[in-house]
């Protein structure tokens, strides 16, 4: 706590302030096959919202609430075999982590 | 469905897909061909293993005619899908909806052209093609052009 000094007589006091912003959680998906190749056309769904990936094989869902999420990847022809969050395996079932 | 959990902060997921569906015998002869009218166009290199791409290029005054080719010998119907982007920021990122239509048909005797205008800035051109089988996709590619 800071002191201030009021002068006799009249003082104003004035506060600026602004709002914290919420904390939030960037989500970057990138899909491969077992080669490292990028897969077009995935689909990636968290907390029902569905994007595809592009040719580069990726694909964002931004400012996400921290915690705990849903989410599934599909793409027909192909099968998960892999989904690690941040470097770390993570468990899956028929493409839902 | 299970949970993951998203700390603050950027996240990278990292997924692994493997093909399950065979669709062997549906190839016919699908291909691509580049043929660089412009001088200053260069053909760099293509990433599209086990298949041949050629381009047909006709250059009309700012203009780029591309001729999308493609044959296939199987009674399958083929669905080519072709996206055009660009690293400079100046170059068209899509085509005009005028030329695109994003699910072109062919069959052997039906090799459609496909056309599009892009300005003639220098750049990195990339052709991204995906070809598919009743909605399976079988093989994917790019062709990179280098405008200098």
């Amino acid at each position: 706590m800071e002191d201030i000094i009021l002068p006799e007589g009249d003082n104003d006091l004035r506060i600026v302030i602004s709002p914290i912003p919420p904390p939030v959680a960037n989500l970057y998906v990138r899909v491969t096959d077992e080669a490292g190749t990028p897969q077009y056309g995935a689909l990636i769904t968290v907390n029902g919202v569905t994007k595809a990936t592009g040719f580069n094989g990726e694909c964002a869902f931004p400012e996400l609430t921290p915690g705990l999420h849903s989410g599934s990847c599909s793409k027909e022809g192909y099968e998960v075999i892999s989904v690690k969050l941040n470097g770390v395996a993570i468990p899956f079932s028929n493409g839902n982590f | 469905m299970r949970d993951i959990t998203l700390p603050q902060g950027n996240n990278a997921l990292q997924i692994v897909l493997k093909p399950v569906a065979v669709v062997a015998g549906r190839m016919g002869k699908w291909s691509f061909s580049v043929t660089v009218a412009y001088p200053e166009m260069h053909r760099e290199h293509c990433e599209w293993p086990n298949h041949t791409l050629d381009f047909d290029f006709d250059l009309y005054p700012s203009t780029f005619f591309m001729d999308l080719r493609c044959y296939n010998d199987s009674p399958f119907e083929v669905v080519a899908e072709m996206v055009i982007v660009g690293s400079n920021a100046n170059i068209v990122h899509q085509p005009s909806p005028a030329f695109y239509d994003p699910h072109i048909k062919a069959n052997s005797s039906n090799p459609f052209s496909w056309c599009m205008t892009l300005p003639r800035t220098p750049g990195d051109y990339y052709f991204d093609a995906v070809l598919s089988f009743d909605g399976v996709v079988v093989d994917q590619g790019r062709w990179i052009l280098r405008y200098y």
